[in-house]
């Protein structure tokens, strides 16, 4: 009732606001006029009257507006009444509020873009069903390793149900289709039906396909690869493909949009009981082997902590009796909502760019405060009469922070679309320059806004409001009444301090990102001219299947372009190198090291020279003996005075407290050292090298040619195209590997410039907007100084010398913060120099030399004061 | 203006006026001149401060108001408790009371 009574109070109150007010106005003019009669009537003089009755009464104005507030539709009121005046005062002030809008919606659309990325890669769910309740787990054992699951733990699982409703495993595979690779998953038959994913053509996989023992030839399309790879053709159920020289039969075409529960973009499913026919070394129906990896569905009502707990407990009974590395000691799940998992390791490595973007946003703001607080003194005046007719400080700030949020409004629209033109010209751009290798590994993902994306969108216009505005509206209040409407400024009022500070914040932002795409710049251009230490150039890989291994050396024996042939287990620059231990003695402390197996002609193939020792022999590469050659940082490493040769090596596998023990070898020859993983790595990592045969099976083979390696890529498949009608054997140039690792430095170096640069243009300008600010409040200062005397070049010098000093401490605190960085990214990529002298320097010197210019036009407005008329005023 | 005078207890004022208004329905300038011939002038408030009040009573539902005719003939804003005013003016009251007392004893114990 009481409540009814009240909202009918309130609604009234704003229907009827006007009459509510009037109303007001009324009862408090006849308290006064009362008063007043009384006074009067008690023999005062009408004046005193007067006087004494407002005085009594208190502040009319004060308490007016605590009245009105009492009824607590005030707060919706002055929300409106301050949107009104702002309006107003924009009109006032077009160019102002366009300004605004365009440097708040620059940094809102970086940071958009950003997140949109983001947003469709890390937080979109995936286009499955219930896609928060999948997980994916991986076996551990006691000391941390992780290992595949088998079918047959699977199977298991599927009957037990310790935490899941339901699970299906899976293996990854690459295939290759004339000479393409594609990637693929072989799964269990219940795959799409628990994800509830149909088909668009055909039927999807079901249950019976994986039962055969042998598994059935049969494929499923994802609509991607459908219509990419296999030109869209409606008819193509029931087509076949030949595979590894295995014919599959296409059943099917998965609905569109569904590219797997994985970041890496899919191209077809096969049942996973067809495997052995994908794949070198795996039998037909190795139930037994670890294989597969599993992803289930949480019960209802299941945590993931008490699902890990659940699966830790019974896969270790599970696997109790087997033999130690095949026994699981914990089980850790890994959602498998969104297309990349965010885990701690994306974290790292995710938020410093995000920083690096929301810092363009930051200096953008950090300008329109600045504009806000030269307008706030412009304005001191109106707001000093608007304090002294007693408006509240409190509602004055609200006022000013709604002119600032109705400013971020349209900014968060221009800021919406700038981040769509940046989207779409950002696709255009990694299309167009992307390496053709790289591309098969890119998931295209849809960049349509939704719901999150707005949200985010929304909350960073309200704190960019904030932080342009609460600032600039907390000074311009903070004000003395009677000094404020004569148009002076007290003593209370330094904003010049905070706006230095916002323009050396700017500059140190904007210095850091200029230093820091200086320094990826000249790592990308250093990597153009990158000594990997062996000659790329003529050199070509062949990836292949085992079965053809042998068959393809024979053939390439007699091509006459080829002149070496030699086969490795890790092709060069195909990634980091598998890790293992290395000691001289049994005593030593055990270091890392990269181990490779070469067949006895890689050195020569590759033109790695032989430093001291020999290679091996081609009897040691078919005996695959005890024999290591290691590269010169291992030899120096391990034995430092120089008596690798002959020495014994111990190798131990990479696992922390590995149970096998230590493998001993004999050093047969020193190699100089090489780049063989990745581009960013250094070339002094210790290396061993052990022996193989030229035509072991599953190796990738190097061929050197005398041709240019894209001639001799042509010809080579030319020659192969009679033993592998499928395709199944990819060819790459070296030089193909070189670029698609260089590619991320371009990408990471070109985000690093435009960032750099747009901070710039708004440093520059905020430099300039603190100057002519500073010079205009100067005026007199300046007048009197030329009056006493004071040349141009005393005036000039006055200017520059505040801008400088701005400019250098911002450069300083920019310089080191870019030194930070620089160490962190050291530690992901290794050839980052942590001490750029030359990027350091020319981002710096850009900056400084762009202080001054922006100094230019207001030193030189210094320099043209009128003495007389500057004194007169 | 005397050394004797107080200043008024925040949240005192809605009280005072709700104890006023027992006696029945009173405008706002009624209730300041009660306030000063009920207190002897002892409390210091400035007058106008009461109409804050009324609206915050009104706003809650303890006090309804109706436009009527003052003593002098003039037009005036009447307030006059609600049930609900009551009951809340029974409670404050007793509030007030069992603070007064446990002050008081505190003081008095000091």
């Amino acid at each position: 009732m009481r409540v009814l009574r009240a909202a009918a109070v309130r609604v009234r109150a704003l229907v009827r606001r006007r009459s509510t007010d009037d109303e007001l106005d009324e009862e408090m003019r006849y308290h006064l006029e009362r008063d007043v009669e009384r006074r009067i009537a008690r023999g005062e003089r009408p004046a005193d009257a007067r006087l004494a009755a407002r005085r009594a009464f208190g502040n009319v104005t004060a308490l007016t507006e605590q009245a009105r507030g009492a009824s607590r539709v005030e707060a919706l009121e002055q929300a409106a009444q301050d949107v009104r005046y702002a309006l107003r005062v924009f009109r006032g002030a077009p160019r102002f509020a366009l300004t605004v809008v365009l440097t708040i919606g620059l940094g809102l659309g970086l940071v958009t873009t950003a997140f949109t990325i983001f947003d469709a890669y890390v937080l979109r769910p995936l286009a499955v069903r219930d896609p928060r309740s999948l997980y994916e787990i991986t076996l551990r054992d006691r000391t941390g390793r992780a290992r595949n699951a088998t079918l047959n733990e699977h199977a298991a699982l599927t009957r037990a149900n310790p935490a899941f409703a339901e699970s299906f495993a899976y293996r990854w595979l690459m295939v290759r289709r004339d000479g393409e690779p594609l990637m693929v998953q072989a799964v269990t038959g219940n795959y799409f039906a628990m994800l509830g994913v149909p088909a668009a053509l055909g039927r999807t996989i079901v249950p019976a396909d994986a039962d055969a023992a042998a598994g059935t030839a049969v494929i499923v399309l994802s609509h991607r690869a459908w219509r990419t790879k296999f030109g869209g053709d409606s008819a193509i159920v029931g087509r076949r493909v030949l595979l590894r020289g295995r014919s599959f039969e296409i059943i099917g075409v998965a609905r569109e949009g569904f590219d797997g529960l994985t970041d890496l973009p899919l191209d077809f499913w096969t049942p996973i009981t067809i495997v052995g026919a994908l794949v070198d070394g795996l039998g037909p129906s190795d139930a037994d082997q670890p294989i597969v990896r599993i992803v289930g569905r949480l019960l209802p009502g299941m945590s993931e902590a008490g699902a890990a707990a659940a699966l830790s407990a019974w896969v270790a009974t599970l696997t109790a009796e087997r033999p130690e590395p095949e026994r699981v000691a914990t089980v850790a799940l890994e959602s498998r909502a969104t297309a990349t998992y965010m885990s701690s390791e994306t974290m790292v490595v995710l938020a410093p760019v995000f920083a690096l973007f929301a810092l363009v946003l930051f200096i953008a703001c950090a300008n329109v405060a600045n504009m806000m607080l030269a307008r706030g003194m412009a304005r001191q005046r109106e707001i000093g009469i608007r304090l002294a007719l007693g408006a509240g400080r409190a509602r004055l700030v609200r006022q000013l922070l709604a002119e600032a949020l109705l400013l971020a409004v349209p900014a968060g629209v221009a800021g919406f679309l700038l981040s769509r033109l940046a989207l779409g010209a950002g696709v255009k751009l990694i299309v167009a320059t992307v390496p053709p290798v790289f591309a098969s590994y890119i998931r295209v993902v849809s960049l349509a806004p939704d719901a999150r994306l707005f949200a985010f969108l929304f909350a960073g216009a309200i704190a960019s409001a904030v932080a342009f505005g609460l600032v600039p509206a907390l000074q311009t209040t903070r004000t003395n009444v009677i000094e404020a409407t004569r148009g002076e400024f007290g003593v209370a009022l330094r904003p010049t301090r905070i706006r230095n500070a916002l323009v050396i914040g700017q500059v140190t932002m904007c210095a850091m990102l200029l230093e820091l795409s200086g320094i990826l710049l000249r790592n990308a251009e250093r990597l153009d001219t990158l000594d990997i230490g062996f000659r790329a150039d003529g050199l070509v890989q062949v990836f292949s299947p085992m079965a053809l291994h042998h068959a393809i050396v024979e053939r390439l024996g007699h091509e006459p372009g080829v002149s070496a042939i030699a086969a490795t287990s890790h092709a060069p620059l195909d990634g980091r190198l598998r890790p293992i231990t290395v000691s001289g003695a049994a005593t030593a402390h055990a270091g890392a090291a990269g181990s490779i197996r070469v067949s006895p002609g890689y050195f020569q193939t590759l033109g790695i020279p032989i430093v001291r020792g020999r290679t091996f022999s081609v009897d040691e590469g078919y005996a695959g003996e005890a024999v290591v050659v290691i590269n010169d940082a291992a030899a120096l490493e391990l034995w430092p005075n120089g008596d690798a040769l002959g020495a014994t090596i111990l190798l131990g596998s990479g696992g922390r407290d590995s149970a096998s023990p230590p493998r001993a070898a004999r050093v047969i020859g020193v190699a100089s050292n090489v780049v063989l993983g990745f581009i960013g790595e250094r070339r002094d990592r210790p290396t061993v090298y052990e022996p193989a045969a030229v035509d072991t099976g599953g190796m990738t083979l190097l061929v050197r040619t005398r041709s240019a390696a894209g001639t001799a890529q042509r010809s080579i498949r030319h020659a192969l195209s009679t033993i592998d009608p499928g395709g199944s054997v990819e060819i790459h140039t070296l030089d193909e590997a070189m670029a698609m690792q260089a590619y991320p430095f371009r990408v990471a170096h070109w985000i690093a410039s435009l960032l750099g640069g747009i901070a710039l243009v708004l440093t520059i300008s905020g430099v300039y907007g603190v100057l002519a600010y500073i010079v205009a409040l100067r005026r007199k200062e300046i007048g009197i100084r030329v009056a006493l005397g004071a040349t141009r070049r005393i005036v000039v010098a006055l200017v520059v010398r505040q801008s400088v000093r701005l400019a250098v401490t911002g450069v300083v605190i920019g310089s080191l913060l870019a030194l930070g960085m620089a160490r962190f990214g050291a530690a992901y990529i290794p050839t980052l120099p942590t001490f750029d002298g030359i990027a350091l320097m020319g981002g710096a010197a850009i900056v400084l030399l762009s202080a001054l210019g922006a100094a230019y036009v207001p030193s030189r407005r210094a320099a043209a004061v009128d003495p007389v008329e500057t004194l007169r005023n | 203006m005397g050394d004797a005078k107080t200043d008024l207890l925040q949240g005192t004022l809605d009280l005072i006026v709700l104890r006023l208004l027992r006696g029945g329905p009173a405008n706002g300038w009624d209730i300041t001149q009660s306030i000063q011939v009920v207190s002897k002038g002892a409390l210091e408030i400035n007058y106008g401060s009461v109409y804050p009040a009324l609206r915050r009573l009104e706003a809650r539902g303890f006090v309804k108001a109706e436009w009527g005719v003052s003593d002098n003939n003039r037009r005036a804003r009447f307030y006059e408790l609600t049930t609900s005013g009551r009951k809340q003016l029974a409670a404050e009251r007793d509030a007030w009371e069992r603070f007064a007392e446990a002050l008081g004893l505190i003081l008095d114990g000091a």
